[in-house]
C-alpha cells in the first residue's frame, strides 16, 4: 500500500484525476448513446430528419411508439424470445451441469474420452455450410422453434467451466455420500448441484443473455414466410429493412428513424432493467473461471 | 434426521454406487461377474447423465462432418450429399479465380488482428489504470458501467455508431458543420469502416476485458509491490516490472485463443454493420457474410443455393483456421510448454 505521503503528493493526485477523467469519458460513451436512443425515439420524425439526431429535439412525439404497437407482431416476437430464452436456458444449464459433473468425477473411467469428444469440435469444425446443410436438410429443423434453441444449447466452454468448478469441490463430500449409500443421481441433485450454485448462476446468466440477443440462427434458418418465428433482434433487423424499403417508396411518409429507435428501446428494455441486479454475478463468474478456459 | 440416515445405511449398496470401489464383501446375492466389471455397465448412471450432451454434440458437431465433401460436389437437390455428381476442384477454381477470395480474406484478417491488438492493449491498460485508483467505490461504478455493452446485441452497437456517423443526420457531421468544417461522408467510403468496426468491437468488449484482467491483477501478491516501493520503484517501474510480467501468461492465453479464431469472423457483429450495404461490402464482407450472401441472397437479391461453391469457400476458411491453430500452438509449445493450449 502506498504511504500517506505518496497519496498526498501532487503528481499522484494529478494522475488520479486523469484516470478518473478517462474513465468518466469511457462511461459516457456507454451511457450517452442509450439516452440519445430514448430521446430520439420520443421525438418527431420531422425534427430528426431536419436537425439530425439531437439530445434536445425540436419536437417531441409519440408517433414512433404508436407505430411500433400498431400491430401485435412485436408482442409475438417478445413472447417467442421469452419462450426460447427460458426453454433454451433450462435445457442448456441442466445438460451442461450433468455433463460437467460427470467428467469431473475421477471414478468415471472414460471421462477423458468424453472430454476429448466435447473439446475437438472447438478446434476443428466442419465449417459453415455442412453445419447449415445438416440442420436444414438432414435434421429438418428450419422454420421451427427448435432451430432457435438446439444448435446453441450445448457449449463445450460452459461444460468445462462447470467441470472445473466441480473439480474444485472436495472429493470427500461425494465419497461420504457414496459410503452412506447414495446413488449418483441423488448425490448430484441433492448435494453437488446446490454446492455449484455460483457457477450455475453465472452460466445461466450468460446462456440466457445469449438466447435473448441471438439473431444469428434466425438469419440462417427462419424465412420470410414464418414471421411469427422472428426473435426480437431479428425482428429489429427486419424492421430496418422494411422501413428502408417503405420509406423509399412512400417518400418519408412512415417514420423510419424514430420507429427503429423505438423498437430498439423496446427490445433492450428488459436487459437494462435487470442489469443492475444481475451484473455482479457476471463479474463474479468471470473471476471464477473465465481466466483459464 | 437420525432415522433417515440410519435407513440409508441399512439400504443395500446400490448397483452403481460405491459398491465396486469401496470394499463390500457382505453384499449377498451379488457376484463379481466380468459383465459387472465393464465400465459402461458399472457406472451406467454416470454415462446416462452425460448422454444427452453427447447426443447433441453428435447431432450438431459431428453429423455435419460428412458434409465437407459438398465442396467437391456439383450439388443437386435430388442427389443430396452422396448422390450428387463429383465436381473435382471446380468449386475451388471458381472461388480462387475471382477477386472475392482476396477481398474477404484480407477483410477478416485485418478486422480480427486489428481488434486483437487494439483490445488487448486497451483491456490491459484499462485494468492497470483502474487498479491504480484509490477510491474503491469509483472503481466499482466504472467497472459496472463499462460492463454494460457486454449485454448489448450487435444491432444496438451498430445503431449507436450509425447515430454518430450518419452522413446527413449523424452527430459528428452535425458538430463538423457547426464549427464550419466539411462533413465527412462516412457511408460513401468503405475505407473508413475496418477501423470503425474494429473500434466498435473493442468498445463492446472493453468492460469484459477490464473485469477479466482486473480480477487477475487484484490476485497478485501485494508484498511484491510493497517491496518494490521500499526499494524506490515508482509506479511506472511497478507496472512494467511486476504487473505486466505477472499478467503475461493470461494475456498470452487470451491472444492464443484469439489467434485460433483469427479466420472466424463475428458474423452477427459484422452483418449488423454491413447489412445489405453495397458500398461497405467492399471492406466489411468477411467469409461468413460472403457465404451467407452467396447462398441465401440478401436485400431482395436471391441466393444461388449453391452448396458446392459455398462449402468450398467454407472449407478454405476451416483449413486456414486449423493451420493457424496448430502452428501457433506449435510455436508456443516450443517457446514455453506451460502456455500451450494442447
Amino acid at each position: 500500500m502506498p504511504s500517506k505521503n505518496e497519496m498526498m503528493s501532487k503528481p499522484v493526485r494529478l494522475g488520479q484525476i486523469l484516470i478518473h477523467l478517462l474513465f468518466i469519458f469511457l462511461c459516457l460513451t456507454v451511457i450517452l448513446p442509450l439516452i440519445l436512443t430514448v430521446i430520439v425515439s420520443f421525438s418527431s420524425e420531422k425534427s430528426v430528419m431536419q436537425y439530425g439526431y439531437s439530445f434536445f429535439p425540436a419536437e417531441w412525439s409519440l408517433d414512433a411508439y404508436k407505430f411500433v404497437f400498431s400491430d401485435n407482431s412485436i408482442f409475438i416476437s417478445y413472447g417467442l424470445t421469452a419462450l426460447v430464452t427460458i426453454i433454451g436456458t433450462v435445457i442448456s444449464v441442466c445438460l451442461c451441469s450433468l455433463a460437467g459433473y460427470v467428467i469431473s468425477r475421477s471414478r468415471v473411467k472414460y471421462r477423458n474420452v468424453i472430454a476429448m469428444f466435447l473439446y475437438i469440435p472447438t478446434i476443428v469444425g466442419a465449417g459453415l455450410i455442412p453445419w447449415y446443410y445438416n440442420i436444414k436438410e438432414v435434421l429438418n429443423l428450419a422454420n421451427t422453434i427448435w432451430v432457435l434453441i438446439l444448435p446453441s444449447v450445448v457449449s463445450s466452454y460452459n461444460i468445462f467451466l462447470i467441470r472445473n468448478y466441480y473439480k474444485g469441490l472436495p472429493d470427500a463430500i461425494v465419497e461420504a455420500a457414496e459410503i452412506d449409500g447414495a446413488g449418483p443421481f441423488y448425490i448430484f441433485l441433492r448435494i453437488m448441484f446446490p454446492l455449484a450454485l455460483p457457477i450455475t448462476a453465472t452460466v445461466t446468466l450468460f446462456v440466457s443473455l445469449g438466447y435473448w440477443n441471438d439473431w444469428y440462427l434466425a438469419t440462417w434458418f427462419i424465412d420470410a414466410e414464418h414471421q411469427n418465428l422472428y426473435p426480437l433482434q431479428y425482428y429489429l433487423f427486419q424492421t430496418y429493412r422494411r422501413l428502408n424499403e417503405s420509406s423509399g417508396v412512400g417518400g418519408g411518409v412512415t417514420p423510419t428513424e424514430t420507429v427503429y429507435l423505438a423498437t430498439m428501446f423496446v427490445t433492450m428494455g428488459p436487459i437494462i432493467l435487470v442489469y443492475p441486479f444481475v451484473q455482479k454475478y457476471f463479474v463474479k463468474g468471470l473471476t471464477l473461471g473465465g481466466v483459464k478456459g | 434426521m437420525t432415522t433417515k440416515t440410519e435407513q440409508q445405511n441399512l439400504q443395500p449398496i446400490p448397483e452403481s454406487g460405491a459398491g465396486e470401489t469401496a470394499v463390500s464383501p457382505a453384499a449377498p446375492g451379488r457376484k463379481r461377474t466380468p459383465f459387472k466389471k465393464l465400465e459402461l455397465i458399472r457406472n451406467w448412471k454416470y454415462y446416462l447423465m452425460a448422454a444427452p450432451v453427447i447426443v447433441l454434440f453428435f447431432l450438431f458437431a459431428y453429423l455435419p462432418l460428412p458434409g465437407i465433401i459438398l465442396a467437391f460436389k456439383n450439388y443437386t437437390i435430388t442427389g443430396g450429399i452422396f448422390g450428387s455428381p463429383w465436381a473435382g476442384l471446380d468449386n475451388f477454381k471458381v472461388f480462387f479465380g475471382g477477386a472475392d477470395l482476396w477481398r474477404v480474406t484480407r477483410n477478416i484478417l485485418l478486422l480480427n488482428s486489428g481488434n486483437l491488438i487494439l483490445s488487448t492493449v486497451m483491456n490491459v491498460g484499462g485494468a492497470i489504470l483502474l487498479n491504480e485508483l484509490f477510491s474503491t467505490k469509483a472503481k466499482k461504478i466504472y467497472q459496472n458501467i463499462l460492463f454494460l455493452p457486454t449485454f448489448f446485441s450487435a444491432l444496438l452497437v451498430a445503431k449507436f455508431f450509425n447515430m454518430m456517423l450518419s452522413n446527413d443526420i449523424g452527430l459528428i457531421n452535425d458538430v463538423l458543420k457547426r464549427i464550419g468544417l466539411e462533413p465527412v461522408m462516412w457511408y460513401n467510403n468503405s475505407a473508413y469502416w475496418i477501423p470503425i468496426v474494429m473500434f466498435a468491437m473493442c468498445w463492446k468488449g472493453l468492460g469484459y476485458g477490464i473485469v477479466l484482467y482486473l480480477a487477475a491483477i487484484s490476485g497478485f501478491d501485494g508484498e511484491l509491490y510493497e517491496a518494490a516501493y521500499i526499494d524506490g520503484a515508482g509506479k511506472w517501474k511497478q507496472v512494467t516490472k511486476i504487473t505486466l510480467p505477472l499478467l503475461k501468461p493470461i494475456v498470452i492465453l487470451q491472444i492464443l485463443l484469439a489467434i485460433g479464431r483469427i479466420f472466424n469472423g463475428d458474423f452477427m457483429f459484422v452483418y449488423a454493420f454491413v447489412g445489405d450495404n453495397y458500398v461497405l461490402k467492399e471492406t466489411l464482407d468477411i467469409v461468413e457474410t460472403y457465404i451467407f450472401r452467396t447462398l441465401l441472397g440478401a436485400g431482395g437479391v436471391g441466393g444461388t443455393m449453391d452448396y458446392g461453391l459455398t462449402a468450398a469457400i467454407g472449407l478454405y476458411q476451416s483449413v486456414l483456421g486449423a493451420v493457424v491453430v496448430f502452428t501457433s500452438n506449435f510455436i508456443v509449445r516450443r517457446c514455453n510448454k506451460d502456455y500451450a493450449l494442447f
